[in-house]
């Protein structure tokens, strides 16, 4: 059943982190990031290490709000200077 | 003690906050900072150097369990050269940072930095290494993109996409690991993989975790994110980038690929191999291209981080060492390029080859600087590249990778072609740029870390027998006795 969940996940995460808005790539990011966060809990299963996870999971959980949070700034941002919301017609004009 | 370094940068970057109107207060706590954690450095060396490897476990835990810092001469010698950049860095960025980027916190988010690079190099835990990596990223997003320019906020926009996608992999990559062996103690697990065998699951998440630090080192097929991020970002903070991000990448994979070399993961190291070659290659073409100079260089640091890998994807114990002696020259030489390229910046007023020239007369000691860092990068003696080339070839040609010897004389070349290509631009095209405007007298302070890059390139070179002792030293540490 957990696995089922963890491979739900990461179908959602990768199809949103394939897509092309600003948007739908920041919360692919985030959906993955809980994908892998039931990964690392499966992965304690059996005998004694189920403490060491838990965690891991807490720690990553708080990393990856932070990491949404500065996402989201630099996608605001960089919206603001392009007006386009589509990461496909992102230029690379250096200098 | 060995935790020092860490918790310096922390202070410096808390202390910084706390009154950061006062700049004379911001810069001098900052280089105060910086010039302690060179100091503990040193120290560090010493003490690994006379007694052997260090440690420290946290949380009163016995020491599978506890969260572990380990220091071997490896760790070691990277804080030392890392934080020789860092305090070089600072007296970059004291000479050039523009006063609304220091008023902003920059030298906050720079020593927050610092804790996470120093934090990298001196854990023993893979998770904590984890953590530091986020914490290096995290202040990298926002010093890429801290001028809010268009170009430095879709990089770093990129920059961020991508090290993250690469950080989770790396989570996934644990998962797999403490599924199949039950510890993430670096120690602890290649002792339990030595008695236990490597399983399938074991596998997978070492590959993952290959895949992950590929991404931030910068390899083919992974190397897109960092040309199009570095040239974006203020050219001080682009040198230690250029010196240590990649480089904490190339670390990790030496961390924990080497210790394993004979198990059945032994099998990831001729896709490095390949990729490695591929990065030389498409790296220095990609910097034959470009016309800024940030752009070329960023472009040769991908080069340049295939030859560190392709030396210890031989899996030798002289490959290692090779591979470890490159560390050591590269990380310095290119901070120095980056840095000359501050001064040149600020001299000439651009950072593109069209619209800078006769530097030579103008200007005529950054040029001397930029020539001694430009013909270590390329490999000539007596300076420090000559020698990192020289054990790269030896330890090629002792397996007979005929391949690998071939591309790297070749694309030594071709890095010959493209510095040549800055000198002739830059310095000898007889070129009308505009006059200085030098609104600081700080500025002449870069001279200082310039002036002691090039003394280290020099130095290494010259004692490149005993520096390369000591990396052989590292590299029996790594390599698993069974297999020298």
């Amino acid at each position: 059943m957990m696995s089922l969940c963890v491979a739900a996940l990461f179908a959602v995460g990768v199809w949103l982190l394939l897509s092309r808005d600003w948007l739908g790539l920041v919360i692919g990011i985030g959906v993955l990031g809980h994908g892998i966060n039931l990964l690392l809990l499966l992965s304690g299963e059996g005998e004694t290490r189920e403490a060491l996870p838990q965690a891991l999971i807490l720690t990553a959980i708080v990393i990856g709000v932070g990491i949404q949070a500065v996402l989201l700034v630099l996608a605001t941002l960089g919206y603001e200077f392009s007006r386009q919301r589509d990461t496909d017609d992102l230029t690379e004009d250096m200098e | 003690m060995i935790v020092a370094p860490i918790f310096i940068s922390l202070l410096t970057a808390l202390l910084t906050l706390w009154n950061k109107e006062h700049l004379r207060w911001v810069r001098s706590l900052s280089l105060i900072g910086s010039v302690s954690c060179f100091g503990v450095a040193v120290n560090i060396v010493a003490t690994v150097l006379m007694a052997g490897p260090q440690q420290i476990h946290f949380g009163g835990w016995p020491p599978p369990f506890a969260i572990s810092f380990y220091i071997d001469t490896l760790s070691a010698l990277l804080l030392l050269v890392s934080s020789l950049i860092a305090l070089c860095g600072t007296v970059a960025s004291i000479a050039t940072v523009s006063l609304r980027w220091e008023y902003k916190g920059y030298y906050t988010l720079y020593h927050f930095l610092m804790m996470g690079i120093f934090g990298a190099f001196s854990t023993g835990d893979l998770f904590n290494l984890y953590v530091w990596f986020e914490v290096l990223l995290m202040s990298s997003f926002f010093l890429v993109s801290l001028t809010k320019h268009k170009t430095s906020i879709l990089g770093g926009f990129k920059y961020a996409v991508i090290n993250i996608v690469s950080s989770l992999c790396f989570l996934m990559g644990l998962a797999f690991v403490y599924a199949a062996v039950g510890t993430l103690d670096m120690r602890h697990l290649n002792e339990l993989i030595l008695i236990e065998g490597q399983s399938g699951v074991f596998i997978i998440g070492i590959s993952l975790l290959v895949v992950a630090f590929s991404i931030k080192a910068g390899l083919f097929p992974f190397y897109f994110w960092l040309p199009a991020s570095y040239p974006a970002a203020l050219t001080a903070i682009a040198a230690v980038f250029s010196g240590l991000l990649t480089k904490v990448g190339v670390y990790a994979l030496l961390r924990i690929l080497i210790p394993l070399t004979g198990g059945e993961s032994h099998a990831i190291l001729p896709y490095l191999y390949f990729m490695a070659l591929v990065s030389m290659v498409l790296g220095v073409l990609g910097a034959l291209a470009q016309d800024n100079i940030k752009g070329i260089l960023s472009f040769h640091i991908v080069s340049q981080v295939g030859y560190i890998v392709l030396c210890f994807s031989l899996g030798s114990v002289l490959g290692v060492a090779a591979s470890v002696f490159y560390l050591l020259h590269h990380i310095v030489v290119k901070t120095n390029l980056f840095l000359s390229v501050a001064y040149i910046e600020k001299v000439g007023g651009s950072v593109n080859i069209a619209r800078l020239g006769s530097l030579w007369q103008k200007d005529a000691f950054i040029a001397v600087m930029f020539v001694i860092s430009a013909l270590s990068l390329i490999g000539i003696p007596p300076l420090s590249g000559f020698w990192a080339k020289v054990f790269t070839l030896q330890s090629a040609m002792a397996q007979e990778k005929i391949l690998a010897v071939v591309l790297c004389l070749v694309v030594s070349l071709f890095t010959l072609m493209s510095m040549l290509k800055i000198w002739l631009n830059v310095f000898w095209k007889p070129y009308q740029t505009p006059e200085p405007q030098f609104s600081a007298s700080r500025f002449k302070w870069l001279i200082v870390p310039l002036v002691i890059l090039n003394i280290w390139t020099l130095s290494v070179g010259l004692a490149s027998a005993q520096v390369f002792e000591l990396a052989e030293r590292v590299a029996i540490e790594l390599v698993p006795r069974g297999e020298r």
